[in-house]
């Protein structure tokens, strides 16, 4: 037993499949696993294939979150919608971290309220006292 | 009457200049946000009208100087028509790891 383990590290990169399964048979099963190791690196054929991993999409990936405008047309007309957005007693638009949105509808957000506050639909300085009972959306908390 | 007048000249003014009138929506006549004053007249009221129309990209400075002119006109506004442009499909808030934030990338002068 310990003269064949010698001979076969010492014979190193040589193919010695015939080799290595008369000594797999012959030795006990404490040393057959390290035998069967060392004779594997050159074995060229794996018999396992189809059991063994394999590389694929995560199958339980959950969709992305959506903000709450995604897939939403944003227009400049419905001052409703854009005063949601906007500070009641100031009237300076609420940053992303405060509105929650994706990066796309947020600018498409704050441009319309430029917009709208150019062409004069909606107020600047305040709010519009006629939306003041709208549900909130941003997560906004003022001081008590 | 006078706003219906008003109306008239802008119309024939946009069609002169080459202008496709598509549909006019009015908005209603409210109360302005802000007083807004123009041509040395200050407003507080206003009627809103909506056109739709098809021109040449060349002619709009044309239009928006003309329409400037007139005193009926508060404030003239020119756009690109919303409905053309498609609202692309949001996939949703992509979570960005947090190892690239912990560095702030360094400013360049």
């Amino acid at each position: 037993m310990a003269a064949v383990v010698t001979v076969c590290s010492g014979l190193g990169r040589k193919k010695l499949t015939h080799w290595v399964t008369s000594a797999v048979g012959l030795t006990d099963p404490g040393t057959h696993r390290v035998l069967w190791r060392r004779g594997c690196s050159q074995y060229k054929q794996v018999t396992s294939d189809e059991n063994l991993p394999t590389t694929m999409e995560n199958p339980y990936k959950e969709p992305l979150k959506k903000c709450i405008l995604c897939g939403k047309r944003v227009d400049y007309k419905n001052v409703q919608l854009l005063s949601q957005f906007i500070s009641a007693y100031t009237g300076c638009i609420h940053g992303r971290h405060i509105t929650g949105l994706c990066g796309k509808k947020q600018k498409e957000i704050s441009k319309a309220i430029k917009r709208a506050q150019v062409m004069g639909f909606m107020p600047v300085t305040h709010k519009d006292p006629a939306y003041l009972k709208d549900p909130k959306v941003c997560n906004i908390k003022y001081r008590e | 009457p006078k706003t219906a007048a008003a109306l008239k000249r802008t119309l024939e003014a946009l069609m002169d200049k080459g202008a496709i009138v598509r549909n006019l929506e009015n908005l209603g006549e409210r109360a302005l946000p802000y007083k807004i004053t123009a041509h040395s007249q200050q407003h507080w009221r206003g009627g809103y009208f909506l056109v739709d129309f098809h021109a040449p990209t060349t002619t709009v400075e044309s239009i928006m100087e003309h329409l400037s002119r007139d005193i009926d006109v508060i404030r003239p506004n020119i756009v690109k028509h919303p409905l053309t442009q498609e609202v692309k499909e949001c996939e949703g808030i992509v979570p960005v790891p947090l190892e690239e934030k912990l560095y702030a990338p360094k400013k360049r002068k």
